[in-house]
């Protein structure tokens, strides 16, 4: 169901902006939108699936605790 | 953005949305510090130490009037340090976009819809703040004025409403927790919410020219805390320190068991009402923070066609973020650590660096 619904927004949004507000726009704004749009796709896509993905606060969490040990007992 | 009447916020518009800004996703956490019934002396500590920082932001916009941060950083750092600074400051906006669609898709999901996934609530969160990025910030203006309104009164009639049942005793003892706990609760406080304001600086061309931004933040602020000391007095007398110190959402635990004379009872959709008015308005500024960061990046001329995209990648990223609701409390302590390059770094060196530019820039006819 889930899955349905992520690809029914996609679809929808990415129909919808083609006609309206990419029309007038150059190629270097459609290649960012679209490559911004199919980031998103992918991950939610994968998401759905439950394919575990690296998540930025893992990332973060490691660089801070790497300067502030102490953090952790916070 | 273009620089037009349509585009600008008043001075009330602008504290209204400063205001209901911060209040957004820390309404729904709570101003959770465990230090139990110390924390609103955390609460009026941070707001102390946010003071400089507000005049910073707010000197920032004087020195630089209609422009953005985005803007300033070209002006100040150079091309690619423009664009560099431009980059952090996007990702910032996203990430803060997507920290606030998980609070919210979170909450709703224990609160109210636990056997509903995530993602259809994320998408009807992030659906209607595209919608109202894409229009432009007078709206969000005026929806902040109206909204503040609302918020304003059903916090009004809850502390109301709840004062018959309060228990002074849980306020008491004061300065139990030591003061070195006290000032770490503060800072985390600083970070979120109150400096997370800065995001208003990467939109900052909208506010109007006749306003004084340093009366904005500083107005703002008072009205925040204001605000949070409201919410905490009510829930920490009404739940008792342990209760609301393990709880995850406690303002809605608090309305569950307000009631108006046996006729008006469970009260937690309106409290539901008021945190989602504060969660939109919130990811509505950092997306439109965001789309104008890429348009500043790419030399885009207008950011409405990079509004959904940043809503969506937001709403990608917040799937991603936690795998569950303790994982996200637990991140509010490195959020302060995290956030502090943008909220305090960055605005620092560029306000450093337009003292001396525009000092230089006066100097210049002189000579």
């Amino acid at each position: 169901m889930v899955i349905i619904i992520i690809l029914v927004l996609f679809v929808s949004i990415s129909i919808y902006n083609w006609f309206t507000l990419l029309k007038s726009s150059g190629t270097l704004e459609r290649i960012v939108y679209f490559s911004l749009t199919f980031i998103s796709f992918v991950i939610l896509i994968l998401h759905s699936f439950d394919v575990k993905i690296p998540s930025p606060t893992n990332g973060i969490k490691f660089v801070i605790e790497s300067f502030f040990e102490s953090i952790k007992e916070y | 953005m273009k620089n037009t009447k349509k585009n600008t916020v008043t001075f009330r518009e602008g504290i209204l949305s400063v205001t209901l800004f911060a209040y957004g996703s820390s309404a729904v956490m709570g101003i959770n510090l465990r230090i139990e019934q110390d924390a609103w002396i955390a609460i009026l500590a941070a707001a102390v130490i946010t003071i400089p920082f507000f005049l910073i932001y707010s000197r920032i916009i004087v020195l630089f009037r209609e422009k953005n941060l985005y803007e300033i950083s070209e002006i100040l750092l150079g091309k690619i340090g423009g664009k560099i600074v431009s980059a952090l400051l996007t990702w910032y906006c996203i990430h803060l976009a997507a920290l606030v669609i998980r609070n919210f898709s979170e909450f709703i999901q224990i609160s109210s819809m636990p056997e509903t996934p995530q993602i259809p609530i994320a998408i009807i969160l992030m659906l209607t703040s595209a919608y109202l990025a894409s229009s432009n910030m007078r709206s969000v203006g005026k929806w902040s004025v109206v909204c503040i309104f609302i918020i304003f009164f059903l916090m009004i009639f809850t502390f109301a409403a709840s004062i018959k049942h309060f228990k002074i005793d849980d306020i008491l003892p004061i300065m139990e927790y030591p003061l070195k706990k006290i000032v770490m609760s503060s800072i985390l406080v600083v970070s979120f919410p109150y400096l997370e304001t800065v995001v208003f600086l990467c939109i900052g061309e909208t506010l109007k020219k006749d306003c004084k931004p340093h009366r904005v933040h500083l107005y703002s602020l008072s009205l925040m805390v204001i605000m949070f000391l409201m919410v905490f007095f009510r829930n920490i007398t009404l739940l008792g320190r342990k209760m609301m110190e393990i709880s995850y959402y406690p303002s809605y635990l608090t309305a569950r068991i307000i009631e108006v004379g046996g006729f008006a009872t469970r009260m937690e959709g309106s409290i539901s009402l008021n945190f989602l008015i504060g969660g939109i308005t919130k990811i509505v500024v950092c997306i439109m923070a965001a789309a104008n960061g890429l348009k500043s990046i790419f030399n885009f001329a207008n950011y409405r066609t990079m509004v959904l995209p940043s809503a969506l990648f937001a709403l990608a990223l917040s799937t991603i973020l936690y795998s569950n609701t303790m994982e996200m409390y637990n991140f509010i302590k490195y959020y302060a650590i995290y956030a502090m390059p943008f909220q305090i770094v960055i605005p620092i060196i560029l306000w450093i660096a337009g003292e001396i530019y525009t000092r230089k820039k006066n100097k210049a006819p002189l000579n």
